[in-house]
């Protein structure tokens, strides 16, 4: 810009009617409006001096205007964009196989979290609060959890959400016509087992209507971890109204199906996108800001360069170099958000065969590796260290046996000499211990424990990649010595990452992992049936001491999500650690909107 | 030729039976099976698997279960996908295909028309800097992989740029960079095969008989020249084009084109039983026709070629 000379006689004129515009607008009464629209400032530049330029306001004019109301009935705060721009793109969905997620959910799983409403949410802090019930009852020591459907609740189509519908659809997850593979999921509610193994009928199945707008659910045993299964992601109910006649195929269309969250599908355009919008009928408690969703189906895809490009709104997990890449960056570093997530990374011992049978060598391998340099310079922060199968935040997670595995090289090696295999040579016979570990994909976690076992304790390790289905069913018959493995939580309870994980069957172990202790599958027996929530907590907190005590697994970390965003996405509340994050179990993808900076990034449209 | 069409079909026949056979085997002995994959990276209980099992038929005996597919390939009924449940093989690939087939064709026509123009640059300029450029090129094109290339073109073309989206099929717009992508090693080979052969037809006596007789340059390289240099040409581009209809994994998926490339190895990879048996068949069957298709086009390209039983 090139400034022009004035005079000292024009500056102190010009100066002197802006102080005077400044005083009286001062003066003026001060009116407060809601909204203000399109509040248009008239710049002039001005020249104070040779060097220096400033931008004087001289007109001010604003517009108030309601505020922005969804179709729902929600109102937008102030800077929300305007209800056509309230559009929010997702990258990497999978083409749903059919849209009926509580028949087979891994075969609609774009369909999560946006078309189907379970009975109950995860808030921002993980506490459970009413979604499809308005409210939950348990009965006499858990044995049975009453669930009040909200008043008025409609699928898409219009027609009431009823405990009829509900107690279809449990019949439905376990229909053994449909062979649904999640079925297993509910083995703890009455009769689903049975009736899913073909054993059983549909009647026996626990679930009933009390009466049209509640549904009692009994548990196998005293359950009182229901509700918290019920606030899992796959937990929608099917409408009994257009599944029950036929219920393969109600969902293989956008057409045939209807939807009871707070979306509903409008165009599916097969292996390319899928457009949801927000729900006419939907009165519940999550009304979402965002207007519509456009999810962009591809696997394999560079979504990082999409999101460069304003294709997508988000990366809701950074993977360590796109992490690297964007602390790196100027730009995009203060868009980075994340969030502590429940799915801890262990690496298992069979226990079952030697040499990993010998506790103080497990305990040995357990406390030989540094987490901290595995998370922070292997994994570059996208892992926490965490020494438990339960995590941080998560319910019975105990602090205080993170010590029992902690890394001490010394400890460790004391431990060799008396599990009979000092400085990594069998005491026995003098050959060196060789050990195998058996992984899949591309695995740091692996080929870090081989440099700290190898260095720390003399132990020759042999890595065996194997492919993914392979391992999978290696997993499945217990062959292997060593292997790494995760769990990623599916519902706040320790019975989600201890019972269903690491309770055994007596012979061969657990379903994953080759480790049997009778006292630990005791207490998590006692601990699932027991009402009294302390009480409860105290029987979980004690497996869990045994499952790390007795060196089951060397638990190594807990996952940091990373994410990053465009500065045109708010709303997303902060939990109590002050993380705002997406997460994708929770309510957060209804909290937030787009605001008016939309225009200045993004080129997509719907 | 007639006949030879025939006894060539007949043995393709054979083939696809032959294949269908090892690939059936072969599937059902790895480790892991379909339904694996459809619990995320849970375990699912073994009765849990043993009614799906008895509801898809895999627990009778496998000898059994190929003569129920034979029976129902025999009228093209792959039957229905283990993934894409609900869902029928052949419906997949009739939604998909044509998908693949457009890239294919958007590739040949890019790929062809550069690969060829280089190749006949170079012999035409041969040991001249278009000769050093076009190898350079052709260099550049086999040593690079497509997934490597992929990424390199997303990042100048989307990230710096800003110019083309990173993927989609919808606009003209989304078809540059995949077909750029896909391009890249039909014009290696066509470069080295037109200039090899061009080179080599240039200096045969015909081409310094017909200069002799006072024929035009233009006519010596386009009657004399390339037409003798096309059989090699064809020798290669047969399995290039049923490459190309067959689809790309990398290309596919890097760039969110709906086709069919990326079918193989997520079946693979999630033991598809039933879409793992279609996709190798229906492209043991483009190859297959590919090549007879390919030495009915020798014998055009070249008088000299029948397909007589030599007595």
């Amino acid at each position: 810009m090139v400034a022009k000379k004035i005079s000292r006689r024009e500056f102190l004129r010009f100066a002197g009617l802006t102080a005077g515009a400044a005083v009286l607008g001062a003066c003026a009464p001060q009116v407060v409006t809601q909204v203000v629209k399109e509040t248009q400032i008239s710049v002039q530049t001005q020249v104070v001096n040779q060097t220096q330029v400033v931008e004087v306001p001289v007109n001010v004019t604003a517009t108030a205007l309601p505020l922005l109301v969804t179709l729902q009935g929600r109102e937008l705060p102030a800077d929300a964009a305007p209800l056509d721009k309230q559009i929010f793109f997702e990258g990497g969905a999978a083409e749903p196989k059919h849209l009926d997620v509580a028949r087979d959910l891994f075969s609609a799983t774009a369909v999560l979290g946006w078309g189907g409403e379970q009975l109950l949410h995860l808030d921002e802090n993980q506490q459970i609060v009413p979604a499809g019930a308005e409210s939950f009852v348990g009965g006499p020591n858990a044995e049975y959890w009453d669930f009040t459907i909200r008043q008025d609740a409609k699928w898409s189509d219009g027609e009431p959400i009823t405990a009829d519908d509900w107690v279809f659809t449990f019949q439905h997850y376990a229909d053994p016509a449909l062979a649904n593979p999640f079925s297993y999921f509910y083995a703890d509610i009455k009769g689903m087992s049975d009736y899913a193994a073909g054993t059983g009928t549909k009647e026996g199945v626990g679930v009933e209507a009390v009466d049209e707008r509640t549904v009692r659910i009994h548990g196998v045993n005293p359950a009182p971890h229901i509700p918290a299964m019920m606030t899992y992601q796959a937990v929608v109910p099917a409408p009994k109204h257009l599944a029950e006649a036929n219920p393969e195929h109600w969902a293989d269309t956008m057409e045939g199906a209807v939807f009871s969250g707070p979306f509903m599908l409008t165009t599916w355009d097969h292996n390319k996108t899928l457009i949801w919008e927000q729900n006419p009928y939907y009165n519940g408690p999550f009304k979402p800001g965002i207007g519509f969703v456009k999810q962009i189906i591809g696997d394999g895809t560079n979504w990082f360069a999409a999101w460069q490009n304003n294709e997508i709104d988000m990366m809701a997990n950074l993977d360590p170099a796109q992490l690297a890449l964007v602390r790196a960056d100027p730009v995009y570093n203060p868009l980075l958000h994340w969030w502590l997530n429940p799915k801890p990374q262990f690496l298992v011992f069979d226990t079952i065969k030697a040499p990993t049978d010998n506790h103080d060598l497990r305990m040995a391998l357990a406390k030989s590796i540094d987490r901290d340099i595995l998370c922070q310079q292997i994994l570059k922060g996208t892992e926490t260290p965490n020494l438990s199968m339960l995590t941080p935040g998560f319910p019975a997670y105990n602090p205080e046996i993170q010590g029992i595995q902690a890394y001490d090289v010394a400890a460790a090696q004391a431990l060799m000499v008396s599990a009979g295999y000092p400085a990594g040579v069998d005491a026995a016979t003098g050959a060196p211990l060789e050990l195998t570990i058996t992984f899949r994909n591309v695995d740091p976690y692996v080929e870090f424990a081989k440099e700290q076992w190898e260095t720390n304790l003399g132990i020759a390790v042999t890595l065996v990649q194997v492919e993914n289905s392979v391992f999978r069913q290696m997993r499945v018959e217990k062959v292997m010595q060593i292997f790494h493995n995760f769990y990623e939580y599916d519902f706040m309870d320790p019975a989600n990452l201890l019972t269903a994980l690491w309770k055994s069957d007596g012979v061969t172990g657990a379903l994953q992992h080759a480790w049997i202790n009778p006292e630990f599958d005791d207490l998590v027996t006692q601990a699932g049936s027991e009402p009294d929530i302390d009480k409860r907590i105290g029987l979980f907190q004690q497996a869990e001491e045994i499952l790390v005590s007795d060196a089951a697994a060397a638990f190594l970390s807990t996952q940091n999500v990373f994410q990053v965003w465009w500065p045109y996405i708010s709303g997303i509340k902060p939990n109590e650690r002050g993380e705002v994050a997406y997460r994708y179990l929770d309510v957060s993808r209804f909290q937030m909107y787009i605001n008016n900076q939309v225009d200045q990034f993004r080129t997509a449209t719907l | 030729m007639g006949r030879y069409i025939f006894l060539r079909l007949v043995g393709l026949a054979g083939v696809l039976v032959a294949v269908s056979m090892i690939t059936f085997a072969l599937m059902h002995n790895v480790p892991g099976g379909p339904f694996d994959f459809r619990i995320g990276d849970k375990v699912m209980p073994q009765d849990v698997k043993d009614v799906l099992n008895a509801h898809y038929g895999l627990d009778k005996p496998l000898a059994q279960q190929y003569l129920i597919f034979l029976g129902n390939a025999l009228r093209l009924d792959f039957g229905t996908s283990f993934i894409y449940i609900n869902r029928k093989v052949m419906d997949i690939y009739a939604e998909r295909w044509p998908y693949t087939a457009q890239l294919g064709l958007l590739t040949l026509i890019f790929g062809g028309s550069a690969g060829l123009a280089l190749g006949i640059a170079a012999a035409i300029k041969k040991n001249t800097w278009v000769d050093y450029m076009a190898t350079v090129i052709t260099m550049f094109s086999i040593v690079m992989p497509s997934f490597v290339l992929a990424i390199l073109l997303q990042f100048v073309f989307v990230v710096k740029l800003g110019w083309l989206p990173s993927g989609g099929w919808d606009t003209p717009k989304q078809w540059i960079l995949p077909v750029l992508c896909n391009s890249i090693l039909p014009i290696a080979m066509l470069q080295r095969f037109v200039r090899s052969s061009m080179v080599d037809a240039m200096g045969s006596n015909y081409v310094r008989t017909a200069r002799a007789k006072g024929v035009g340059e233009g006519a010596v390289m386009l009657i004399h020249v390339f037409k003798n240099a096309l059989t090699p040409i064809i020798t290669v581009g047969g399995p290039m084009i049923a490459g190309l209809l067959t689809g790309s994994f990398f290309v596919e998926s890097m760039f969110r084109v709906p086709g069919v490339g990326s079918l193989s190895v997520s079946a693979i990879q999630q033991r598809d039983y039933t879409m793992i048996m279609a996709t190798t068949l229906i492209w043991t069957g483009i190859i297959g026709v590919t090549y007879v298709l390919t030495d009915i086009a020798y014998a055009i390209a070249d008088p000299r070629i029948t397909f007589m039983e030599s007595k």
